[in-house]
């Protein structure tokens, strides 16, 4: 079985369940093919926008004109990417559906392959999905809801809560910050709003799945996550798509905000299938003694380019990105970390691990900034490569910049392979050498994968071992 | 900015000596073309990322003019007075060729056609390459044949007062010979502003054993650019120490290329910027064949207002299986209006690799100053001390004694000079 | 002419340690403290050295009629007090023939230098006495060594500097008993009128190769109990919550 053909979903004991099937496509609006002034009035009529957003969009279309690709330091394969052939906005037109009852037919099959009602029912706070575009089916379970906490659509979120979103959307992630956070501000659709209000400490976990279901499609979804001061909220994300003939554009926005001493912890499994370009940008702010972790597992997609970002505005702020890459032939995982420091005593960590399979290509790029003037800023940095195969690549890229003599910073990278006397020992044991293989590439990335949820972190170890079968012999 | 009344290096192609073969005039005039046709490097590019391109201010240096008198060098050296050769050493060992550039072009011209400017400059500073090219080139060709172990080490000294020199050391040791080289650079006086462009090519064949120090410590007015490559073929070993003690800007580009089995690369560099200085260095460890091992450790010192700037790469080609490769940066900041980047880099295409890079940057631990203190050594002395034991660490890592002797001393001397 | 403490009060983080310490050391003597971990027999060695994590609040420290508080740590050690450290810093790439240097260079008058031949047929001959191999010469500060070989190191500078007063902070922590007698041996040559000694331990093997004057123990950030070498002896025997139970019922 190959990679595309495989999902990461919850469901742990839904093994044959695959990402790997399309509905036929009943979109009541259709943005067409190619991006231009036409293509964001459209969106932002269909969607009934208010005319700040819509200045928005349009001040971000000029600006995603404007820039150039940043081939200058990133792959040349962004190049193959055809702006003209992507449609920029597909959706069936309906309101989100707040009961499972309610969702189209086709939708909900989609879905309950994909094991979300299982999810809900099981134990989930709330679950935001995505089908395309728009959210199909969103639902928040009353206990999260009478504790105050928002949980809706972003196009929801500024609509019903202006005062709320308005101040902070845009303000994390400028539009201007890359070309794709460009291009999502110009057309963004779909995505999560959350608030938590002070003091409030969701204890389940807020989820959201995304899905691409239809050829050509550009996927922009756009997410806002406060967490006000002294609450606590984890976030799930899971993506996937079916394999289509033609590439796929996935380019979302994610700002996170944790005020004083909130904590804010974002997961994602991405497994898109191998032909998603999946160009994210994803950035929190952390104030006082306020703590943003980054949890991500990159499995799937063509290429990802994706380094989620802390800044750490106030004292005693502490930002962590902890993430797992894992590149199969055909595969680019262009992954990192941003770590920018603007307050004394405040603490960074990133730990990355890539595992290269086949012709796979893994990257680490990292950026620590310690500006001038601050004192007792520490970050720690680890990132350890794993390459399978003779055709297997790695790349290594951190920039590290440390103004003044009160800091600590300390990088260190290594790139190994799985050693043949390990395997062999465990050969003379009795394990194949794909059990082997698998053995010790899980171990590899064990502790990391202990900071995911219990049912994801079954789920990475079996995705783990389908891919080490067809890497060895 | 440049004092003197000659016209701007950047500006005009330079005379070159008239008894230059033809090939070589040729090579100058075509390097002269592409040089002004390349860009000048901003800050945008890549490989001059965080590169203090207003205090570079390479431009308006004019080539710089004989002086008068003697300075009085090392006496066992070649000494080169603004680009001019004023004193060589005792002819050295049979059959080894240490000569001027120059000499070399005119006396053996296929041998020394070979190896001339034959390497490119892949980090950032082609256009300065071409400069260097297109103008006359003072400093040595060293040629050490087959087995010959050349027993005492070839100094040259570079004195530079004002305006533009284009040093260049091109050493070739031939299978399973020895050779050890210095190069010093040195102002005139403390206040003339300098430009000095350098070339080195370190070239070691099958077996042969090459040990280099480029010890640079120009006055604060001056600026120094360097492009430098080992090329080390099956089971030879290239070590290079660069010492930046001097110059307001200065900045390393220096590659190593592992081309044969076994071949061995030992990068090493000491860096005390103070005051304003910055130190700007960029290498590249391209492993092209197997079982190859390079191992580059750069530290750097930084005092005052200094800043300092590190981009390496490891590159290990496909089917270059069984490298062993590592890099390390390490950043002591005794100020806290100082500045250190650090990029290290690793890209690996091939199987069964042992590769890592470090880079740290930290300050004094107060645990240590206090273990020293309470020995009676004075707080200032102790962290001058412990700072200097940081840096003198480098040269465990040097086999040649002279070369870690000289670099010791003049390391203790900059320290001692800095309260 | 002593090392005298006086109604010491000292604190780390607020939290106080030392509360009240008595104790006077003359020269020419080896007084050895005693007392269980967390009594505050480490805190005082580090205060005594002037450690900046610890507060002294109140009490004073005189030696030979100085005020040990007024100097900085370093002054203290050119004053002539030196610290055997329980857990020395290393120190990479400093050899331990320039920092031995560096410290007796401290020590001269200004413009006075050191005599270099002089000073190294010394410290190869003491590296002699203690069994360190001449390579120690050569190697960065502690860096690398062998828990033995770091205390055997600080025996070496005790034995350079000379100084009027030593504390040994558990030397013997960690020494199989060859390198603990090595280690005595060191101290015991440095013995002299000229000389006091405080050596802090918890057991009571050190004392029976450097053999105390007088030995007092400590407990709570006091010394509860003075007495001759017979009480480490009662010490071992009985252990210490003889002296605390002594205390709750005196």
């Amino acid at each position: 079985m190959d990679k595309e053909s495989q999902t990461v979903t919850a469901i742990a004991e839904e093994k044959d369940t695959v990402g790997d099937f399309t509905f036929p496509e009943r979109n009541k609006f259709d943005a067409g093919y190619g991006l231009s002034e036409a293509t964001v009035d459209y969106i932002c009529d269909v969607k009934n926008d208010p005319d700040w957003v819509r200045d928005f969009r349009k001040k971000a279309l000029r600006i995603f004109e404007e820039k150039p690709m940043p081939t200058h330091w990133a792959t040349k394969d962004l190049e193959t990417i055809n702006f003209d052939k992507i449609r920029y906005y597909l959706s069936d037109g309906e309101r989100p559906k707040r009961s499972w009852d309610e969702v189209p037919d086709d939708i909900k099959e989609t879905f309950e392959r994909l094991g979300i009602p299982e999810q809900e029912r099981a134990f989930l706070a709330g679950v935001e999905a995505q089908f395309d575009s728009e959210a199909a089916y969103s639902n928040v379970k009353d206990a999260v809801s009478e504790q105050g906490v928002i949980f809706v659509n972003s196009a929801e979120g500024l609509k019903e809560h202006e005062e709320v979103f308005r101040p902070w959307f845009g303000k994390v992630i400028p539009s201007s910050d890359n070309k794709f956070s460009a291009l999502n501000s110009a057309v963004f659709s779909g995505g999560s709003f959350i608030y938590v209000p002070p003091g409030v400490k969701v204890t389940h976990p807020l989820q959201a799945y995304f899905r691409i279901n239809s050829e050509n499609f550009g996927q922009f979804e756009r997410t806002l996550i406060i967490v006000d001061e002294g609450a606590e909220l984890t976030y799930m994300e899971g993506c996937t798509a079916p394999k289509f003939e033609t590439a796929t554009l996935h380019s979302a926005v994610v700002e996170l905000v944790a005020m004083k001493d909130a904590k804010l912890q974002y997961i994602t499994v991405q497994n898109w299938s191998s032909n998603v370009f999946n160009l994210v940008t994803k950035r929190g702010i952390a104030h006082e003694n306020a703590e943003v972790r980054w949890i991500d597992c990159n499995i799937g997609s063509r290429l990802t380019m994706k380094y989620p970002g802390v800044v750490m505005k106030g004292k005693g702020a502490r930002g962590e990105v902890v993430s797992i890459a894992l590149a199969n032939d055909g595969q680019h995982q262009d992954t990192g970390a941003k770590m920018i420091h603007a307050a004394d005593n405040t603490t960074s960590n990133v730990v990355s691990k890539s595992i290269s399979v086949g012709e796979g290509r893994s990257t680490y790029r990292g950026q620590v900034h310690i500006p001038k003037h601050l004192k007792g800023c520490v970050n720690n940095t680890e990132c350890d490569a794993l390459l399978i195969n003779s055709k297997s690549k790695t790349d290594t890229y951190p920039a590290i910049s440390v103004k003044g003599n009160k800091h600590a910073t300390q990088h260190e990278a290594s790139v190994s392979q799985v050693s043949e006397e390990q395997i062999f020992y465990m050969q003379q044991r009795g394990l194949s050498e794909a059990e082997a293989m698998s053995l010790s590439v899980n171990g590899f990335v064990n502790d990391l994968v202990r900071e995911f949820p219990m049912e994801y972190s079954v789920e990475l170890k079996r995705l783990i071992d389908l891919e080490m079968e067809g890497s060895v012999g | 900015m440049s004092l003197t009344a000659t016209p701007s290096i950047f500006e005009v192609h330079p005379d070159c000596e008239d008894s230059a073969p033809v090939w070589l005039a040729e090579a100058r005039n075509e390097a002269w073309e592409r040089f002004t046709s390349l860009p000048m490097p901003g800050p945008k590019d890549e490989p001059w990322r965080f590169a203090g391109i207003r205090k570079m201010a390479l431009e308006g240096f004019g080539a710089a003019q004989a002086v008068e008198g003697s300075v009085g060098g090392d006496e066992n050296a070649f000494v080169f007075v603004n680009n001019r050769l004023t004193q060589r050493p005792k002819p050295s060992q049979n059959g080894v060729i240490v000569c001027t550039i120059s000499e070399a072009a005119e006396q053996h011209g296929e041998l020394f056609r070979r190896f001339f400017h034959a390497q490119g400059a892949p980090l950032g500073s082609e256009k300065f390459q071409q400069l260097h090219l297109a103008s006359k080139q003072s400093g040595v060709f060293v040629f050490v044949p087959r087995g010959t172990v050349v027993e005492a080490p070839i100094v040259v000294e570079h004195w530079v007062g004002e305006g533009a020199v284009f040093p260049y050391t091109l050493v070739v040791a031939e299978e399973n010979s020895e050779v050890t080289v210095i190069d010093r650079m040195r102002s005139l006086d403390d206040t003339g502003a300098g430009f000095a462009l350098g070339l080195f090519d370190l070239y070691a064949a099958e077996g042969a054993h090459v040990h280099y120090l480029r010890s640079q410590n120009l006055n604060l007015a001056s600026r120094s650019l360097a492009v430098g490559s080992s090329v080390v073929g099956r089971g030879a070993d290239v070590k290079s120490l660069l010492l930046n003690l001097g110059c307001g800007w200065s900045r390393n580009e220096h590659v190593s290329y592992l081309n044969g089995e076994a071949a061995n690369s030992d990068m090493l560099a000491v860096s005390i910027p103070t005051g304003e200085q910055e130190c700007d260095q960029r290498t590249f460890q391209h492993h092209r064949a197997e079982h190859t091992t390079s191992d580059l450790l750069f530290k750097n010192v930084l005092y005052d207002k200094s800043k300092s700037v590190f981009g390496g790469l490891i590159l290990v080609d496909e089917g270059a299986h069984h490298t062993d490769a590592y890099q390390t940066c390490r950043n002591l900041i005794l100020s806290d209006t100082a500045e250190a980047h650090s990029m290290p880099g690793l890209e690996i295409n091939a199987d069964q690799v042992r590769c890592s890079h470090g880079a740290t940057t930290g300050q004094i631990g107060e645990e240590e100053v206090f273990y020293l203190m309470a020995r009676g050594i004075p707080g200032p002395d102790a962290r001058r001390l412990i700072a200097l034991g940081f840096a003198l660490d480098v040269l465990e890592k040097i086999s040649d004694q002279r070369i870690q002797s000289e670099a010791a001393t003049a390391l203790e001397a900059k320290f001692a000079d800095l309260f | 002419m002593s090392l005298l403490i006086t109604d010491l009060h000292a604190a780390i983080d607020g939290t106080e340690i030392l509360k009240g310490l008595n104790l006077e050391v003359p020269k020419g003597e080896v007084h050895a403290i005693m007392g269980p971990n967390g009594s505050g027999k480490s805190t005082l060695a580090k205060v005594l050295a002037g450690h900046e994590d610890y507060q002294v609040t109140s009490g004073s420290v005189s030696m030979d009629n100085q005020d040990l508080f007024a100097m900085e740590v370093d002054e203290r050690s050119r004053a002539g007090f030196f610290l055997a450290f329980q857990y020395p810093a290393e120190i990479p790439g400093v050899s331990n023939a320039n920092f031995l240097r560096a410290a007796l260079q401290a020590r001269m008058p200004k413009g006075e230098d050191l005599d270099a031949v002089e000073f190294y047929k010394e410290m190869r001959d003491k590296m002699g006495k203690l069994g360190m191999d001449q390579k120690f010469t050569g190697r960065a500060v502690n860096e690398g060594f062998s828990g033995g070989e770091k205390k055997r190191n600080e025996i070496l500078q005790l034995m350079m500097l000379a100084p009027s007063y030593a504390v040994l902070d558990e030397t013997d922590s960690g020494l199989d008993i060859d390198a603990l007698k090595v280690v005595a041996e060191g101290v015991n040559t440095m013995r002299s009128p000229a000389r006091g000694f405080l050596v802090i331990t918890h057991y009571q093997r050190l004392l029976d190769y450097i053999v105390p004057d007088v030995v007092h123990v400590m407990a709570d950030g006091k010394i509860v109990k003075t007495g001759g070498k017979d009480l480490a002896l009662e010490l071992e025997e009985k252990g210490y919550d003889w002296v605390k139970e002594e205390l709750v019922t005196s």
